[in-house]
């Protein structure tokens, strides 16, 4: 119950300011406007449209994300001469905040859904792309070298060890890329523009000065952040489920 | 015959000289413990005899062959960093197996046939971590003798653990040993327990960075814990302790 004191308090504030007119609707719109704003984006099928179209280019972008961010972290982490040669560029790169490169994925990918797609994936591959390097470099020096006194080729270690001791790290990546994934695509539906998409709808509402629907639009955002975390953890604990504990 | 020997081997690493023509004869079948203080180079011998690094001269050959084409037992002293914490105790055991590409069955028939036959109480399939120290030693030793390898190497595997679990597997190990005539190279810093594991003591002089003496131990076996209030053992502490000073 205290969890949810600080939220209560918030929301007995709103109530009383609005009551008593003490802030414009424009900045603070009735809870009731808000909670039918979400009711619509949720309970009825053009909502429900518009969610599914976000939440599909969120998570078809996080898959490439997750390829690309594994198979050249493995890679480069694997091969530290090559990582040494290129870290400049993938420091760079990932330091570019994806959104002022809007006008080069629309050339390379066009106005469509491709281009939101692409944008999500850089967000999300470079921060699993680090992680991943990370976990490898972290592997621990004695299972390396317990598999190699039974004569375990590179392969084997590869594919028995390594990949497993960079879950934890990968999975980090995963769950903080997924997020950076869920902005982008917002970010780029409401500046991109689209047929359906929170970010667009969230665009046409601020137009108009719909106060409500912004923040309906913002809460609903919020719980797809919080359940994509929540649904990463639980993956983590099931895949990951030695991390964390001390005897491990 | 020999099954492990290591004839003038020398190793250093970039301006620290760390062995000094080490002479080491290991018969089969034989429990020899190294004994040396932290930090002289016990680790890095190991390292030489695995395989896993090169001497800068000198020969080292395990049942007349090079280590690199031989594959032995490595019980390293952080039993947790060598074990896979994503496997169960059985799939833990029964590493090398898979490694060797025998079937998953197989490999099950084999681990448990090994625990049934030298009765132990494993948690087959519980994960490491949620194994006791103790257990999760033995589960490292039992992966490194699951494959029967001519020599297994021990690096001060029980110095991490509890005194009872450290009392325990002392007395297993040489029942282990004894059962299935294991040859092992023990590495300790600790008197008690070089005088109880070892049929052989080698002797490290830390400051000659070389083997300085070789002795035989004469007490029966099992060795227990009592066996440390002997009159014999006492004997054989006293020569440890010199030498130590």
């Amino acid at each position: 119950m205290k969890k949810f004191a600080g939220l209560v308090a918030i929301l007995i504030i709103w109530l009383i300011a609005v009551q008593l007119e003490l802030v414009k609707p424009i900045f603070l719109p009735p809870l009731s406007d808000v909670a039918l704003s979400v009711k619509e984006s949720v309970l009825t099928l053009n909502g429900v449209i518009t969610i599914f179209q976000t939440l599909k280019r969120t998570i078809i972008g996080f898959f490439f994300g997750l390829l690309f961010g594994i198979s050249f972290g493995m890679f480069l982490g694997l091969n530290k001469k090559l990582y040494e040669t290129c870290e400049w560029f993938v420091d760079f790169f990932r330091s570019v905040p994806v959104t002022a490169m809007f006008p080069l994925f629309l050339i390379f990918f066009g106005f469509g859904d491709l281009s939101k797609i692409a944008m999500g994936a850089w967000a999300s591959g470079f921060v699993i792309l680090v992680n991943t390097i990370h976990g490898v470099w972290n592997v621990k020096k004695n299972r390396k070298l317990m598999a190699m006194t039974k004569g375990a080729s590179r392969t084997q270690i590869l594919t028995k060890i390594t990949l497993f001791e960079t879950l934890p790290y990968t999975f980090a990546g995963a769950r903080i890329g997924i997020s950076w994934n869920l902005i982008v695509v917002i970010v780029a539906e409401m500046f991109i523009g689209t047929e359906q998409g929170i970010g667009k709808q969230i665009y046409d509402a601020s137009v108009i000065f719909d106060t409500a629907t912004v923040l309906g639009m913002i809460f609903v955002i919020g719980m797809i952040g919080y359940g994509l975390n929540q649904m990463m953890l639980s993956l983590e604990k099931r895949v990951v489920h030695w991390e964390g504990n001390p005897a491990a | 015959m020999s099954l492990l020997a290591v004839s003038k081997v020398w190793k250093s690493f970039p301006k620290k000289p760390v062995l000094r023509n080490i002479d080491i004869e290991i018969k089969k079948g034989e429990f020899a413990t190294l004994f040396g203080p932290n930090g002289c180079g016990k680790t890095t011998l190991l390292n030489l005899i695995a395989g896993i690094l090169e001497p800068d001269k000198g020969d080292i050959a395990i049942d007349n062959k090079l280590p690199q084409e031989q594959v032995v037992g490595y019980v390293f002293q952080n039993y947790r960093d060598s074990l896979l914490p994503w496997r169960t105790n059985l799939e833990n055991i029964a590493f090398p197996l898979e490694l060797q590409g025998v079937a998953q069955e197989e490999r099950a028939r084999k681990v448990k046939k090994l625990v049934r036959s030298l009765e132990l109480k494993i948690p087959l399939h519980n994960y490491p971590y949620q194994s006791s120290g103790g257990e999760q030693q033995l589960v490292a030793f039992l992966r490194e003798i699951i494959t029967q390898p001519k020599l297994i190497l021990m690096d001060e595997p029980f110095s991490s653990l509890d005194a009872e679990s450290r009392a325990y597997l002392r007395v297993k190990i040489q029942e282990i040993s004894e059962k299935m005539d294991l040859t092992i190279l023990f590495v300790s810093h600790d008197i008690d327990e070089t005088i109880q594991l070892g049929d052989t003591i080698l002797l490290f002089d830390a400051k000659k960075r070389t083997i300085a003496k070789k002795l035989s131990v004469t007490l029966g076996r099992p060795r227990t814990e009592e066996i440390i209030y002997t009159e014999p053992f006492h004997r054989m502490k006293k020569i440890l302790q010199r030498y130590e000073e």
